[in-house]
């Protein structure tokens, strides 16, 4: 009750505390979002659940508002043809991260449902976090840009797939097939639905939009749609991310992306960083941890197997030597889904989850901003061994 | 017959040469006075100066008497006005150079059918361009390729070296892959030949060889080194060619490319986004910069640069050259820099305006041919034609129709097959005969397969 009595003060003090730690971040060369999670985690022990629930309704706002921004990008038939290079290297995707992940546990002792806990937990990479860093490095509209986001849109689909598979698993022993097939038709539904109100619907409404673009209403519109869309994903028991992002992409076809997007664009930035915050204080942790052994091998082959499908997927999505490579050093960092299945677990089982997902987050987030870096010295290694090589051949 | 050209731009001014070194006579009608009289000198045709869509202009280029009227000024709608007027005045023949994105033939957009505007045909050089551009990446050993029959047939123009199969017999004895012929040798010394059954290919040679598409395509034989593999395409520039030429690629059935596009403008680049499908965009920093992306170099087997600026293309160029890439097309705009980029390290370069010119000068001739092609140095032409039923080889065997020698009928298609003719071998109407000829026979021509008009 008192954080609602004393609205505004807590709240000005949160955004105080986020402008600061924002403003220092800068100052420090340190991705913002890496602070605010940081910070989420230093503070997680003072956030109460009331307060918990506060910030994450908050984070929310921001979350969906990232994604939609981030659809406004994608016309209609980009992501159709995106679609149609991506889903290998998704599957691929699927079996490394997810699917060797589980088996290690396996092997390691854990029980078959934890095992695939943990595989659920090392699967995707953090969309949320991904999207921020693309912003932040300025290397969103970069092939190898599309490459991420396209798999990021994959895992999107798959991952409440796989919540709902372990979530009957966990609770009931059992999955059904036709809960699985239900699940496939909703996400039919929802892309199908998409298309047929993005073509019939807002690509006639181009006129409209570009008229009344500058006006105040509009922001209500655009915050409407995407908000409707999210809240029906949701309502199918699907991504809220993937309703948000579909959301965006009808609102593309109006070709009026850059200034429905200037209307939205203040308010991700306010809400955003509560999504970080709330991510670091939402992870568990204790004073022991289960197999550490195993922990460290899990993050180890977490990094390992999304650099592999980072190297090998990019290029077969058509991305130069350098930008598969660049790639492969910035889908490391694991997020939300992540911590929405490590929920499931009981209570030693997350707090080995929370530090898996701490570490790959911290240690991705700094690959990321070092990947150009990274992929132009291996290159530049590789290219003078060539070199060598054909000297010595010829 | 009495042709007319509205527009003394480089199309122009290049088609009127080309017509009048063929002995036609040639009116060109240009609006800028100083540009008129450079014409008048550079050419030696008739300029008038005046408007091209004013009527009273075209009269006194004597329009009513004109056979073909070819409008190519840089603006569209002169020429639509130009072929309006050229068809009121009884004109059989109007061709326009129409530039737009959507392709011209496609009435939905305009409002009004090419029959309304007054046009017959309609030339878009940058879909010309891109065309060109595509062959060149089909068939990147060859240097030359020509399609015949709705792109069943093609020919290509390949250098012969040392040890080929080709050079070991004589071309009766030589055992071809089935389905394509040896349709002329351009010797080392700069001779051309129309090959008989016992001429020889030899090593410096460069031979036309014609055949199904499927065929040329897998000819190892045919080449001097390993087949040129072209996966990856790399287009800098996404201009109305780029563009083009992307969504070309993309729907090529033939072979399956991974292309990509470098734009530098990022509105540009947008655009472009929601345009392709399959194609990558790599949107610039609006400078020109934005075009020299060594990394991209390094991955792409094909750089095609037909950015607008000569300058840019040809840098680009020399750098891709450097990094590796197979094959090298650029776009070269200005014919001054044609020096230049012999000198580097372009394996073609395109000129919107030659190719423009030489696919209207097929229309200069008759109606039954369906394409011409001149080939490099205008050393023979290649063409489709259709043999009327009043031929008089009609109905002949070949060895008896009497064609004259520097005339080779390599392939025939009746009925959609395709023929490699022999003398025994009974011409019919509706054929489509694929004819190699020197050019000084194609008089001659038109009496034996009767498409004289």
């Amino acid at each position: 009750m008192e954080y609602l009595e004393n609205l505004f003060l807590f709240g000005g003090i949160i955004l105080m505390a986020f402008f600061l730690i924002g403003h220092l971040s800068q100052r420090l060369r340190v991705p913002s979002l890496l602070m605010y999670m940081v910070l989420g985690v230093a503070l997680g022990w003072m956030v109460t659940e009331t307060a918990q629930t506060a910030l994450g309704q908050v984070a929310d706002l921001g979350i969906v508002l990232l994604f939609f921004l981030l659809g406004l990008q994608f016309p209609l038939n980009r992501l159709v043809s995106i679609s149609r290079k991506i889903w290998k290297v998704g599957f691929a995707d699927i079996a490394l991260s997810f699917g060797v992940t589980a088996i290690l546990a396996y092997l390691f002792g854990f029980d078959s449902l934890s095992a695939l806990i943990v595989g659920g937990v090392a699967y995707a990479s953090s969309s949320s976090i991904t999207v921020r860093m693309l912003e932040e490095t300025g290397r969103t509209s970069t092939p190898e840009g599309e490459f991420k986001l396209a798999l990021l849109i994959f895992e999107d689909i798959a991952a409440p797939v796989m919540v709902s598979v372990l979530l009957g698993l966990s609770i009931e022993g059992t999955v059904t097939l036709s809960t699985l097939g239900l699940l496939f038709l909703k996400v039919v539904l929802m892309t199908g639905l998409t298309l047929v109100i993005a073509f019939y619907g807002f690509r006639r409404l181009d006129l409209f939009v570009k008229r009344y673009s500058t006006r105040d209403f509009m922001p209500l519109l655009t915050a409407a749609i995407a908000f409707i869309w999210a809240g029906f994903a949701v309502y199918l028991g699907l991504s809220k991310l993937l309703g948000a992002f579909l959301a965006g992409v009808m609102l593309a076809e109006t070709g009026a992306s850059r200034e429905l997007g200037r209307t939205m664009v203040h308010a991700k930035d306010l809400t955003l960083p509560f999504f970080f915050f709330t991510f670091g204080s939402s992870l568990t942790f204790g004073a022991t941890i289960l197999a550490p052994a195993l922990l460290i091998v899990l993050i180890l082959w977490g990094v390992v197997a999304k650099v592999i499908v980072g190297l090998w997927g990019g290029r077969s999505y058509g991305l130069s030597h350098e930008g598969s490579l660049r790639a492969a050093f910035s889908l490391v960092q694991r997020g939300e889904f992540s911590v929405v299945i490590a929920a499931m677990a009981e209570t030693a089982l997350r707090v080995f989850s929370g530090v898996y997902i701490l570490v790959t987050a911290t240690f991705g987030v700094v690959m990321f901003r070092n990947a150009p870096r990274i992929a132009d010295a291996i290159s530049r290694v590789l290219a003078r061994r060539r070199h060598a090589r054909s000297a010595n051949g010829g | 017959m009495q042709i007319v050209i509205v527009g003394g731009g480089e199309t122009g001014a290049e088609l009127a040469l080309r017509l009048a070194a063929k002995s036609q006579s040639v009116v060109l009608i240009e609006k800028d006075p100083q540009r008129a009289t450079e014409l008048q000198e550079q050419t030696g045709v008739l300029v008038i100066n005046g408007d091209g869509a004013n009527a009273q202009t075209l009269e006194k280029a004597k329009i009513r008497s004109a056979g073909l009227l070819i409008a190519v000024t840089d603006i569209n709608e002169v020429n639509i006005i130009a072929c309006m007027v050229g068809k009121n005045k009884q004109v059989p023949r109007t061709v326009a150079r129409i530039r737009t994105l959507e392709d011209p033939a496609n009435t939905e957009s305009r409002g009004l059918s090419l029959e309304q505007m007054g046009i017959d045909v309609v030339i878009n050089p940058e879909r010309a361009v891109a065309h060109e551009i595509l062959k060149m990446i089909l068939f990147p050993d060859a240097e030359e390729v020509e399609y015949f029959a709705g792109n069943r047939v093609v020919m290509v123009r390949v250098p012969v070296s040392t040890g080929s199969e080709l050079t070991s017999q004589t071309l009766r004895a030589l055992r071809l892959e089935k389905g394509s012929i040896v349709m002329g040798i351009k010797r080392a010394n700069g001779d051309f030949v129309i090959p008989g059954g016992n001429d020889r290919v030899q090593a410096g040679d460069r031979v036309y060889v014609i055949g199904n598409v499927d065929v040329i395509r897998g000819a190892q034989w045919l080449l001097p080194k390993e087949a040129t593999q072209i996966r990856r395409v790399l287009i800098l520039g996404g201009g109305v060619i780029g563009r083009y030429l992307a969504s070309l690629v993309e729907s090529s059935r033939e072979q399956p490319f991974r292309t990509k596009i470098i734009e530098k403008d990022p509105e540009a680049s947008e655009a472009l986004n929601r345009a392709l499908s399959k194609t990558i965009v790599l949107p610039g920093d609006a400078s020109d910069r934005s075009y020299f992306n060594a990394e991209e170099f390094a991955d792409a087997d094909a750089v095609v640069a037909v950015t607008g600026d000569d300058r840019t293309n040809i840098v680009a160029s020399v750098m891709a050259e450097k990094m590796g890439a197979k094959k090298i097309i650029a776009r070269v705009n200005d014919m001054g820099y044609a020096p230049v980029y012999s000198a580097s390290a372009v394996d073609s370069a395109v000129n919107p305006h030659l190719i423009t010119a030489s696919q209207i000068l097929r229309l200069t001739r008759s109606e039954d041919l369906v394409s011409l092609s001149l080939l490099k140095n205008e050393d023979a032409e290649a063409m489709e034609l259709v043999l009327p039923p009043s031929a008089k080889v009609v109905g002949k065997k070949l060895a008896d129709a009497g064609l004259p020698k520097g005339v080779l009928i390599g392939m025939i298609v009746r009925d959609g097959e395709t023929t490699i003719p022999h003398g025994d071998t009974v011409l019919k109407a509706g054929d489509h005969l694929i004819v190699f000829a020197l050019p000084k026979l194609s008089s001659r021509l038109d009496r034996v397969f009767g498409t004289a008009s």
